[in-house]
């Protein structure tokens, strides 16, 4: 008996981690199995041993974009991420053909004409593949990261319709103007009018 | 029996009374003394030396020179302080603050968040009828509104008043032109959540037009 008490003890003792890291009670992040930056996972979420701050973009709009992109792309950037402490550059030729799918982020209050932020590619890609040329330069500086980033691209052709949506959606009403303090002060000055009108029945009919 | 319940009853209600006028009373404490506050702040700010550009310069980093490029006006976070709306003529002087939620409008004048900062468009401040813009039933045309920011002096004449349905948000348009539209509740006394808006619509003027009047 002792040892069936023992033996569902540790089982369970065993087992019970193994539950808890499957069941909605664990809200942790799935811990990183490498680490590309300091402080950042490959899988782009923060390092949860790292005491680095994690940039959080202040925007507030959702960028959605569907099409086809087709061609070459030289990438260059250059950033400095003051909050994140990384200085890095990296240059790169890129071939795509194929339909992406791209949903993220776009930082358009702090910064000026660069879309930082996340951004989450699915689709297929494969590594042959250009045509056409279009140019596009951006210069851009964030006050809240100090980040000054450049990318140069050069990409053969899009199709595809995109689409920004701002959070801050314009109400349907002029602001509600009214305030419930008058009404609060008229019911109190009303229940005391009301008490000491009780107590001066009360005194008359004593 | 009778006068057991009788007593009872003046009980709740004194408590009753009570609390509604200490509510009211907390309020009307807490909203003067958050204005004191914030006009000593503003005042301080406004008075304060202006940066010089070399002292700016210095401050940079090195010789990094980051491109002029046009940027958009950072949203605040509501609550946060713009500035002082003054009307002379009726009486009305408070601050001025981020957003339209309840504290804000307890505390003082909203700034509608959808509508431009002063000087750029069609600014839209908000402020309760029975507070801060219980001056506004007296309002007439060409009276001037001054608005004092962080970012200089907006002088406006009163161009117009209406009286709007809430759903009239088209009052809050931007015609490509400075103006200022202040929103109320209307009527002016009315107990409870007034069915109608009073807006005034002022057109932004330069200090020597304000000064002719």
């Amino acid at each position: 008996m002792k040892r069936l008490t023992l033996a569902t003890a540790v089982m369970a003792i065993v087992a019970a981690p193994a539950l808890f890291a499957q069941s909605t009670l664990n809200t942790n992040a799935p811990g990183p199995s490498q680490e590309t930056k300091p402080g950042q996972t490959n899988n782009n979420l923060q390092n949860p041993g790292s005491t680095m701050q994690q940039g959080t973009p202040n925007q507030n709009g959702t960028m959605q974009e569907h099409g086809t992109v087709e061609g070459s792309a030289n990438e260059s950037v250059t950033g400095t991420n003051d909050m994140n402490n990384q200085n890095g550059t990296s240059t790169g030729t890129t071939g795509t053909t194929g339909t992406t799918e791209t949903t993220g982020t776009m930082n358009n209050t702090d910064s000026t004409g660069t879309a930082t932020g996340t951004t989450g590619t699915t689709g297929t890609m494969s590594n042959d593949t250009t045509t056409g040329t279009t140019t596009t330069t951006t210069t851009g500086s964030s006050d809240s990261m100090n980040n000054t980033d450049t990318t140069t691209g050069t990409t053969g052709s899009y199709s595809g319709s995109s689409s920004a949506t701002d959070t801050t959606t314009t109400s349907d009403s002029l602001p509600q103007t009214a305030s419930d303090l008058p009404t609060v002060a008229i019911a109190g000055l009303l229940a005391l009018f009301a008490a000491f009108a009780i107590r001066t029945y009360a005194k008359r009919n004593a | 029996m009778k006068r057991s319940r009788l007593r009872w009853l003046e009980r709740a209600l004194l408590l009753v009374g009570t609390l509604c006028l200490g509510i009211w009373a907390w309020s009307w404490l807490d909203s003067t003394y958050f204005q004191y506050r914030e006009n000593q702040i503003l005042d301080e700010a406004l008075n304060a030396p202006p940066k010089s550009t070399a002292a700016a310069e210095t401050d940079s980093l090195g010789s990094f020179k980051p491109q002029p490029v046009a940027m958009p006006p950072k949203p605040l976070e509501d609550g946060s302080l713009i500035g002082r709306i003054e009307i002379p003529r009726v009486g009305v002087s408070a601050v001025v603050l981020e957003g339209v939620d309840n504290k804000a409008l307890r505390r003082g004048v909203g700034h509608i968040p959808e509508t431009a900062r002063p000087g750029v468009g069609n600014v839209g401040l908000a402020a309760h009828r029975d507070s801060f813009f219980r001056g506004l039933k007296d309002i007439r045309k060409n009276d001037i509104i001054r608005l004092q920011t962080l970012e200089g002096t907006f002088q406006y004449r009163v161009e117009w008043t209406e009286i709007v349905k809430p759903e009239d948000t088209e009052v809050l348009a931007d015609n490509g032109t400075s103006e200022l539209t202040l929103v109320t509740c209307y009527p002016f006394y009315y107990v409870g959540s007034a069915p109608k808006r009073f807006i005034v619509r002022a057109q932004q003027v330069d200090e020597g037009e304000a000064r002719v009047e």
